[in-house]
């Protein structure tokens, strides 16, 4: 039951001001720029992105800055403020296969075409602090800039680096099941209720947009035996794709910008025997941004919810869409968890008066106070 | 202008920097009389991908973006550009008017071959740095392989 | 393309959809009274009249499907340009933008919503200049305190008939908006249209 209390308004409003002097910290030290978030702390960055399921880096930035690096409370600013802007139309599908690389690794082909590119990785880190980071120093150099040489050369023509993707093999000898182009127009969660079942499009958006936590865990307890998913990573990649839209009066595809990608695709157990020819499944992982543990998630579970259609036994919580679609949203998840922090006056003293009534009861028929 | 060669053009201008555009078109927009057809308007785009990258589509989430149209003589220029830029997504839509019109295509040249390099140069300059982050596999010979 | 394809639309987006829309919200409000909208407010060069043409820029977008009537059908290309407007079939569309009564489709084929979801019924928007009913038209219900008269749009008893229909399977139904000279009044689906007023009529 709610009821409309009034009042605290001045308290709020304090609250407020508090907030903002706590966000600003010591005066003495100088403020953080939405540069220095979007350039430093870009993997906060992306993941607001990603879970805010709206590709606006400055935007993101700037959300980290207000909501003092709570991501989640970030995600929430950026989710406000999608919902007053208006929706244009919709992109051309995007191409990985045309990506931009920054990063591409296999892990089932050690040989493949275009190679295994490390990228700007933290596996092989030692994982110690680097207490050198502490101090202000120089900017880090990139490998090819050696210091005095001219690092404007245009040249004629793009260095083009041919990564076909790690998948061509399998799919090529038919050992993977196809993954053929359907026109179908794809349903949008953000426009339609959730609805059970639902299809693997609008899993994938969800997916998509899903906490990178819950999803994290989700996939470790499938790899763990609650599912069934442990799969070989085909391949994960990170870079740059050009989002294009056909514009209705141009009727061409015209590219309005360019947006960081991780794409993660999985080989998983056989499907088939008896009548149908056996052959590896499928998992895929697409999120905004530099973001490849969640990818990795998203194509466990993306697998793991695939379970009815391939007839398998449902034993574990990844494998249950409802479970997983209803729950995979933090500001939904935050919302609903932090709204009993809220008065619940009223509530509380009828469960209140209801407790005092059965203790009068429990005294009358003869029970006894400590 | 054929539609390929706009179509090149639109990409050099969305995908330029903010001070790219500045620097050969702010003369321009200083200078000339031209009407929004369009003014520049955020709003979001939904990206979609494909299940599988091949397969059926999915919506992988939304993109802010600004577009903006506007008449320069008689010549429609327009633009879609990446984020909250309203001053990018409005020399954009004016550089394309002033590509389709004779009497300004081929000054733009220079600025668009500019644009074209900057692009390269930095393209090539990450695919360098990525390349070296490239590994070289050498295989190790093992001892108890002598007998087979 | 026609050259109007590329003729701009609302001067002030923000202020002037927020006026267009305020007036649509009062009419659909207040059954058959005529909201006036200034012409400032509205497109003046597009391939539409003012008032349909801000109507349409505040109303459609690429989510609501349109069908133009035929003499209206040169605006596809400025709707499609502005608002992402999809053209489609009578029977698809959320918007119906007739530019009179006789280029009406058949009403009877238009979307009345579904049960879940009856907000996704089909919205017509005719123009209607000032013209003499076939007989006098009363509308009732919410937001009427007692029946008024539907301003005179020609307006014919086969359509009475049609209404009293629409309105019977509410909450399913059309809504229509009527362009009127330089305002607008609007039939929701909530009215009842009768040819002449109940008792407790004054």
């Amino acid at each position: 039951m709610y009821v409309a209390v009034k009042g605290g308004e001045e308290a709020i409003g304090n609250a407020h001001k508090l907030l903002a002097a706590q966000r600003r910290g010591d005066p003495a030290v100088p403020e953080i720029e939405i540069e220095q978030i979007g350039g430093q702390l870009s993997r906060a960055v992306a993941r607001v992105m990603a879970e805010a399921s709206l590709y606006a880096p400055r935007e993101a930035a700037l959300a980290v800055k207000q909501a003092q690096g709570d991501l989640i409370e970030a995600v929430f600013l950026l989710r406000a403020s999608r919902a007053a802007w208006p929706r244009f139309g919709y992109s051309e599908a995007l191409d990985a296969d045309k990506m931009q690389i920054k990063r591409r690794i296999s892990g089932v082909w050690k040989d493949l075409p275009g190679g295994q590119i490390l990228g700007p990785t933290f596996d092989y880190s030692h994982r110690l602090l680097d207490a050198s980071l502490a101090e202000k120093k120089e900017p880090a150099q990139t490998p090819t800039a050696e210091p005095g040489r001219e690092r404007t050369e245009a040249g004629e023509t793009e260095i083009v680096f041919d990564c076909p993707k790690a998948m061509r093999a399998l799919s090529r000898q038919g050992l993977i099941e196809e993954e053929p182009a359907v026109a179908r127009e794809p349903l949008d969660l953000t426009r339609e209720p959730l609805d059970f079942p639902a299809g693997r499009d609008l899993r994938l958006q969800n997916l998509a947009r899903a906490d990178e936590g819950f999803l994290l865990s989700l996939a470790y307890s499938s790899q763990r035996g609650f599912g069934s998913v442990h799969p070989f990573v085909s391949e994960l990649r990170l870079g740059t794709v050009k989002v294009e839209i056909i514009p209705p009066e141009l009727g061409f595809p015209l590219a309005i910008g360019e947006i960081e990608i991780t794409e993660c695709e999985t080989v998983n157990q056989f499907h088939g025997g008896g009548a149908l020819k056996p052959c590896f499944t499928r998992g895929y992982g697409l999120v905004f941004g530099c973001n490849e543990r969640k990818a990795l998630s998203m194509a466990i579970v993306d697998r793991a919810l695939r379970a009815k259609e391939f007839g398998e036994e449902i034993k574990g919580p990844a494998q249950d869409e409802e479970f997983v679609m209803q729950h995979s949203d933090n500001i939904e998840a935050a919302g609903f968890v932090e709204h009993i922090k809220l008065p619940h006056y009223v509530d509380f003293q009828a469960e209140l008066s209801m407790l005092k009534s059965l203790r009068e009861n429990y005294r009358q028929g003869g029970g006894r106070d400590e | 202008m054929s539609q390929p060669c706009r179509r090149q053009y639109l990409e050099l201008l969305t995908l330029a920097s903010s001070a790219s555009l500045r620097r050969g078109l702010d003369g321009y927009r200083q200078n000339l009389k031209y009407e929004f057809i369009r003014p520049p308007e955020t709003g979001l785009i939904m990206v979609r991908g494909r299940q599988g990258n091949t397969g059926a589509l999915f919506n992988i989430g939304e993109m802010l973006v600004t577009r903006c149209a506007v008449k320069h003589e008689d010549h429609i220029g327009q633009a879609w550009v990446a984020g909250r830029n309203a001053a990018k997504a409005e020399l954009a839509a004016l550089g394309d008017a002033l590509a389709q019109n004779r009497a300004y295509a081929e000054a733009l040249a220079p600025f668009f071959e500019q644009l074209r390099r900057e692009r390269l140069g930095r393209i090539n300059r990450e695919t360098k740095d990525i390349m070296t982050t490239k590994v070289n596999f050498i295989t190790m010979v093992r001892g108890e392989d002598k007998n087979d | 393309m026609t050259d109007q394809t590329y003729s701009p639309g609302l001067k002030e987006p923000v202020f002037d959809s927020q006026a267009i829309f305020r007036a649509a919200l009062s009419a659909l409000s207040l059954p058959a009274l005529k909201f006036k909208l200034s012409a400032d407010r509205l497109p003046q060069q597009a391939p539409l009249p003012p008032l349909a043409a801000g109507l349409a820029l505040t109303l459609l977008d690429f989510d609501s499907p349109a069908w133009l009537s035929p003499s209206w059908s040169k605006a596809a290309g400025w709707l499609a340009f502005h608002n992402g407007v999809k053209p489609a079939a009578p029977g698809a569309a959320s918007f119906i933008l007739a530019a009179g009564l006789t280029e009406l489709p058949a009403l009877e084929q238009l979307s009345p919503g579904d049960e879940r979801c009856p907000e996704r019924s089909a919205t017509v928007i005719v123009n209607c200049p000032r013209a003499e009913n076939e007989l006098p038209v009363y509308a009732e219900g919410p937001g009427l305190k007692r029946p008024r008269l539907l301003p005179p749009s020609g307006l014919s008893s086969a359509f009475v008939r049609f209404w009293q229909a629409n309105h019977a399977r509410y909450p399913l139904g059309l809504d229509l908006i009527a362009l009127n000279g330089d305002g607008l009044w609007a039939l929701p689906r909530s009215a009842k249209l009768s040819a002449e007023p109940e008792r407790r009529a004054v």
